[in-house]
């Protein structure tokens, strides 16, 4: 069974506990699952303290002076992992974004941008969208089978290449958030199983 | 009798364990077979002038190289370059079996090119999974044990074990994820085999 995605909405606008983004939010993905941080230096502290969870966040673009921008708070979550899905939201229009800040944007996969209208359901939607990616991607699935495992199993030798180089569980997690060859090396390999396995019409498999 | 030479890196830092376990696994088979006559070439011993003189004590007559070392597309390497296409004409009538990285890219081609009647190897880096050392080993040497076992072409033995990469495969499938992961890597090994030169020698070739 999957475990649950936590949306994590960073946005200074909404209406605490009440907005009618926040409520949709709930009823689809539950109470618990859905966190509000009106403050984005806080927002981004709790995504990158909870890499071990899945996790979508809906970010605002436009944040009070003495906080980080939203296009900060995504470069910010961006050096640590590729497997959060970021959906950047605002009320102002698209081309007061910065040209360097929408192609860094698209280049590092912002999962989406959408405006803020009274009609949450585009958004909703949309985060609905990320949350079926996410639980379909196989780095996503592989990350979540890593942080399961205990400290020291992690910590230990795991994998050896016969170029000589030695990695841990641990290692492998950081080079599939950071997409490296090594973490992508492993994704391919379980494409190349279930590939096989459907060819060869394996299909029947113990849990 | 079977002259059978056996090149294992016993002195490396990260995969010495490895690489004279898998040595044992082929000593375990072919010390006990009368048709064989086997000499073991360790790590330190492993240069290239040492290499060289060895072979030339043959004479020109038809010999077995198994080679249990690191390598890459050009060369085998053993603390430092013991063979490469400087020496490969020394490998004139040989059948030579490596399970080193990538060295069925090309130096493969070149000893086959000078003279080699078959070559088994990896097209790509080879990577094991620590905790499944065993498994790897096995299944790395399956075929030369094979060969040297049966009256079978170098075909058949390469046919058998790709066959057992995929016994080994679906063997690992009914346990754990550690299991799938393991497996992953073992399809990622079986795929990039390689079968150079001459297809239809057996043992009696050699003897």
């Amino acid at each position: 069974m999957n475990t649950p995605t936590k949306i994590v909405v960073i946005h200074d606008g909404l209406i605490l506990k009440n907005d009618p983004l926040l409520v949709e939010l709930k009823t689809k993905f539950g109470e618990e699952e859905v966190l509000h941080y009106e403050n984005s230096n806080q927002g981004l502290e709790y995504v990158l303290g909870h890499l071990n969870q899945k996790m979508i966040v809906l970010l605002d673009v436009n944040f009070s002076k003495g906080e980080l921008s939203g296009v900060q708070v995504f470069k910010d979550i961006r050096q640590k992992t590729a497997l959060v899905y970021v959906i950047l939201i605002t009320a102002d229009e698209f081309c007061k974004i910065k040209n360097e800040d929408l192609i860094f944007l698209i280049n590092h996969d912002a999962f989406a941008l959408e405006s803020v209208t009274s009609d949450y359901t585009k958004i909703v939607s949309l985060v609905e969208s990320a949350s079926h990616k996410l639980d379909a991607r196989v780095d996503a699935v592989l990350e979540e089978w890593i942080t399961k495992q205990s400290k020291e199993k992690r910590e230990k030798p795991y994998l050896k290449t016969k170029d000589a180089k030695t990695y841990t569980l641990d290692n492998i997690l950081e080079s599939i958030r950071q997409q490296g060859e090594i973490g992508k090396q492993m994704e391919r390999n379980i494409l190349k199983l279930a590939v096989d396995l459907l060819t060869r019409q394996k299909t029947k498999l113990d849990d | 009798m079977i002259n059978t030479f056996i090149a294992y890196d016993d002195n490396d830092f990260a995969l010495g364990d490895y690489f004279e376990d898998s040595h044992g696994d082929i000593i375990a088979v072919i010390g006990v077979n009368a048709l064989v006559n086997h000499v073991s070439i360790r790590g330190l011993d492993c240069t290239e002038a040492n290499i060289n003189a060895i072979l030339l004590c043959l004479n020109g007559c038809r010999f077995i190289f198994i080679a249990l070392t690191h390598g890459n597309n050009d060369e085998f390497v053993c603390n430092d370059v013991f063979i490469s296409a400087a020496n490969a004409h020394h490998f004139s009538n040989s059948f030579f079996y490596s399970t080193a990285c990538s060295t069925g890219k090309n130096i493969g081609k070149v000893l086959v090119a000078n003279g080699c009647h078959s070559f088994i190897g990896y097209e790509e880096e080879i990577e094991i999974i620590l905790d499944y050392s065993t498994v790897f080993y096995s299944c790395e040497n399956f075929g030369i044990k094979s060969f040297l076992q049966n009256d079978e072409t170098v075909e058949a033995s390469y046919n058998k074990m790709v066959e057992n990469y995929t016994t080994q495969i679906d063997n690992l499938l009914t346990g754990s994820m550690d299991n799938l992961i393991a497996a992953t890597y073992l399809i990622s090994n079986r795929d990039c085999l390689t079968l150079l030169g001459n297809k239809t020698l057996t043992r009696n070739d050699f003897n």
